[in-house]
């Protein structure tokens, strides 16, 4: 079923999962900022 | 199964998205305080110099402001050579090791101290605080100085070497260094033990000349 997918869909659907992982990034590093000690 | 495919998919960028941090947190902010040092140095040799009053002490006048570039630390021992900036705050330290301020304009408790600021070459404790881990850990390897270990500082107004005497382990909220002890010598502090906050390293280190 997956296989009948066109290139433009998984493409997109990656960019999807990609976007998630920096969004993660973007978070912890915000969280990081406030919750480790000025001189970690 | 479609929903333990999408689960599988999340998780995976989920686990992709700590896996940036952890490289952004060890590595991207080095470049950001890589930057920062280039800027800085340019900008302390361009500093005009520091006339010491008739006691032979720093201008009361002579206040840089928050990350300012206040002298240039070396340490050979572990290969360290950075310009020090004035307070100790997150966005200071992000330049560089920063040295603890007296409480003034731009400087609030508790990232400041009561008693009067000290120098290099005065008599009494310059306290300087780094990273351990993040942007460019400059005091990584702090743990490394031994007794003997020369830390030398230059100012506007003269260089001044300073020897390890001793290290210290202590709470990560301790105070007792920011304390004036009337000797002249330099504190450096960082978090301890590597990749950690639990407690805090201090390096003592008194000047010889």
């Amino acid at each position: 079923m997956a296989n009948n997918r066109s290139w433009k869909s998984r493409l997109l659907e990656l960019a999807l999962w990609a976007a998630v992982a920096v969004a993660t990034a973007i978070v912890l590093v915000l969280l990081s900022e406030s919750l480790l000690p000025a001189n970690f | 199964m479609r929903y333990v495919r999408f689960l599988g998919k999340l998780l995976i960028s989920l686990g992709v998205g700590v896996l940036l941090f952890v490289v952004w947190t060890l590595w991207g902010t080095g470049l950001y305080t890589a930057r920062a040092q280039d800027e800085l140095e340019v900008t302390f040799a361009d500093q005009p110099p520091v006339v010491l009053d008739e006691k032979g002490q720093v201008p009361e006048n002579f206040t840089p402001g928050p990350g300012d570039p206040a002298f240039r630390l070396r340490i050979p021992a572990i290969d360290l050579r950075q310009v020090v900036v004035e307070g100790v705050g997150t966005d200071e330290l992000h330049k560089g090791p920063g040295h603890y301020p007296s409480c003034r304009p731009g400087f609030a408790r508790p990232l400041c101290t009561e008693f009067e600021e000290m120098w290099p070459g005065e008599d009494g404790r310059v306290i300087v605080s780094g990273h351990r881990t993040t942007y460019g850990a400059p005091f990584f390897h702090l743990d490394r100085l031994q007794a003997g270990d020369k830390i030398i500082t230059t100012t506007t107004w003269g260089e001044y070497t300073y020897e390890v005497t001793r290290k210290e382990i202590v709470p990560p909220d301790s105070l007792a260094i920011a304390i004036q002890s009337g000797t002249p010598e330099i504190v450096l502090t960082t978090c301890n033990p590597k990749f950690s906050a639990a407690e805090r390293l201090i390096v003592y280190a008194e000047l010889v000349g």
